[in-house]
């Protein structure tokens, strides 16, 4: 009760839990197909299209292109993902240059593709992959791959104690809570 | 000797090769310490052995297909699955009858379960910490993870274990050094209430979020960017966005975390009354009352959770001459709540949330839902429980058990031999009117012995009152 009268969230582990997964089997498939798998299976089909879905919530400058209404529970596993969702991407930085991107307006691009080519593969035969080739499949699984890992280490702390006594920040009143997320280039 | 790095497949084929082999033993393992524990412990109820079963099933079954079926990518969920459910063994061991105040432990499982107005079992049991706590509900929580796995057996999982869909399975966990201080067990209606308030967020909170969050995301966004972080050119705009993000996920999980909290103080006053205030009070006690919730797991801070307590339980801390009220039984326990008034009227609590954006919208964005949602949860309590517990109309049975503890005799019933058994309630009640009397007329009162006495009759009283109640519904009297 003191720090305690604590329900340890069970739900929403269970939540971080099916959307790692999902994300996983999604990058999986899309990775077979990358390899040049033609068949993909229903569970694999699923997997595509919520991934599809979920991103375009996930991603503020995707979302406006989603017809779909938000609903209540999505708006919050979104919120829960989304910090995790932009690290991956500040961590991937150098692969996203690799693939041949060098500015902000070409990665959204790619990011929008990448989404309405998960919904659209989950919706036909592999055979039409949407708007993307074998390498930008890759880097789309590799993408969802590390969301997927990030979540998992979120709630499995990687199999490391989870610090339960650690010192904590000092909390400032005045601050907007900013940190440099990694030092510029 | 090749001192070449692994190729990404070869370190694939390493992974699957070691998790597979090491996940069986422990999978196997684990099979065999959940069966044991079922054969070698002593337990008050039978809920501790049903979450050993669904631990043994689930080890037996993921062992049965791990060597063979699940494929590699699946491995490192299962070792992560296996991470969640090996710990859960301790909340078995640790509800062993020696563990536990085994005589209150029945009636309060029923009052939780009816409270709860479920096919709830309650696993009681001590912890360390000094804490209370809720963990759960196991078995959709073993469900929905296992539902990731598309090859594992659910239906055959289902059958062995022998749950019925709407059954459920949580854990309540009470700070050991308190054993049989059972005034401060008070703090299980907060608990009890964690599930009421769970469906609740399960059913609205997202919903509500959607409407308020681009609100919320506007006001966070100009705050942000009145101070840009540096960032790679890449990431121009992602860099504001993942501030946002983050932002928008603290203010999420404080007014989550903060409208739980809170509306389960409510359920835990509404179904305790005083009582409940009475331990949270002592409890509060101990620590700062003002600590921001950013610093403090998202929990309210005290003083604004002993506020809205207060609120609530205002009708029974004012006098009514008409009946009485308060009697001399209960005035000292009046008075001690009439302190925490005072203590409250200080706002600080409330300054230190204003001055963070994300208290600010976390907490505008509760005091917008509570009372809707109070009132929906407390709804959702079966009949016999709609009504708050209220001291001013239970004063004078109260009363009658203050004078049966100040007699040495356990404060089981209202009068003696009466076939009226006192709710846990009222037991609980009387107890806190005793201790604060005790405390206003001798403030050094406390010895061990003082207190040691008074949490025997208690317990006992809760134990007899049990006893009577169950052999009354056996037995009416026609």
């Amino acid at each position: 009760m003191g720090k305690g009268f604590n329900m340890e969230n069970l739900g929403l582990v269970a939540e971080l839990f099916k959307t790692s997964s999902r994300f996983a089997r999604a990058a999986t498939t899309l990775e077979k197909m990358a390899a040049g798998k033609k068949e993909i299976e229903s569970p694999d089909q699923e997997a595509l299209q919520w991934s599809g879905n979920f991103l375009f919530v996930l991603d503020w400058n995707a979302k406006t292109q989603s017809s779909n209404p938000v609903t209540g529970n999505f708006a919050l596993q979104a919120t829960a993902v989304r910090p995790t969702f932009y690290s991956c991407l500040f961590r991937m930085a150098q692969q996203i240059r690799d693939a041949g991107m060098s500015d902000e307006k070409q990665l959204k691009t790619f990011l929008i593709n990448f989404y309405n080519t998960l919904l659209s593969t989950a919706k036909k035969s592999s055979k039409k992959k949407g708007k993307l080739n074998s390498n930008q499949l890759k880097l789309g699984a590799l993408i969802l791959h590390e969301v997927s890992k990030s979540i998992l280490v979120q709630i499995n702390n990687n199999g490391l104690p989870q610090p339960s006594a650690t010192l904590k920040d000092e909390w400032k009143p005045t601050t907007n809570e900013l940190e440099p997320t990694f030092a510029p280039r | 000797m090749n001192s070449s790095p692994l190729s990404r497949p070869d370190e694939a084929s390493w992974h699957e090769k070691v998790r597979r082999r090491e996940l069986f033993r422990c999978l196997d393992n684990l099979a065999r310490l959940a069966n044991n524990v079922q054969i070698t412990e002593d337990f008050a109820s039978k809920t501790p052995l049903k979450l050993a079963t669904l631990i043994g099933v689930t080890a037996e079954l993921l062992k049965k297909h791990i060597l063979t079926i699940a494929p590699s990518q699946d491995l490192e969920q299962i070792n992560t699955m296996i991470g969640f459910i090996t710990p859960h063994l301790r909340y078995v061991e640790r509800a062993r009858v020696a563990q536990t105040p085994w005589s209150i432990i029945q009636s309060a499982e029923e009052l939780l379960r009816f409270a709860s107005n479920s096919k709830s079992y309650f696993i009681i049991r001590p912890t360390w910490a000094y804490n209370y706590s809720i963990i759960g509900e196991f078995v959709s929580f073993y469900r929905e993870i296992l539902s990731c796995l598309a090859w594992f057996p659910l239906d055959e999982w289902k059958a062995k274990l022998e749950l019925n869909n709407d059954e459920s399975i949580y854990c309540i966990s009470f700070p050991r050094i308190e054993r049989d201080n059972c005034l401060l067990h008070v703090n299980w209606g907060h608990e009890v209430g964690h599930i009421l308030v769970e469906r609740w967020i399960n059913d609205y909170f997202g919903t509500l979020w959607a409407t308020n969050e681009a609100g919320i995301k506007s006001r966070i966004e100009e705050h942000v960017k009145q101070n840009i972080p540096p960032g790679d050119p890449l990431f121009k705009e992602l860099v504001i966005q993942e501030a946002v993000a983050n932002q928008m996920r603290s203010t999420m999980e404080a007014a989550r975390h903060g409208l739980v909290e809170l509306l389960c103080d409510r359920i835990g006053v509404h179904i305790f009354g005083l009582s409940a205030l009475a331990a949270s009070m002592e409890f509060a006690a101990r620590f700062a009352l003002d600590v921001s919730p950013l610093q403090s797991s998202n929990y309210p801070p005290w003083r604004y959770r002993l506020r809205m307590l207060l609120q609530h339980c205002a009708p029974d801390l004012n006098d009514n001459k008409e009946i009485g009220y308060p009697n001399a039984d209960i005035r000292a326990l009046i008075e001690w709540m009439r302190t925490g008034q005072r203590l409250t009227q200080t706002r600080i609590d409330i300054q230190n949330i204003e001055s963070n954006v994300i208290t600010r919208e976390a907490y505008n964005f509760i005091s917008s839902h509570i009372d809707g949602a109070a009132q929906t949860i407390t709804s959702m309590l079966p009949i016999e429980l709609a009504r708050p517990y209220r001291l001013h109309e239970r004063h004078v049975f109260i009363s009658q058990l203050v004078s049966r503890i100040r007699k040495g005799v356990p404060p089981n019933e209202i009068c003696h031999l009466s076939d009226n058994p006192a709710s846990l309630q009222d037991i609980l009640s009387a107890a806190w009117a005793f201790k604060m009397n005790e405390i206003a007329e001798n403030p050094s009162w406390g010895n061990p012995n003082e207190y040691d006495l008074l949490f025997r009759l208690v317990l006992k009283g809760c134990e007899c009152s049990y006893v009577q109640s169950e052999w009354k519904k056996r037995h009416p009297i026609e």
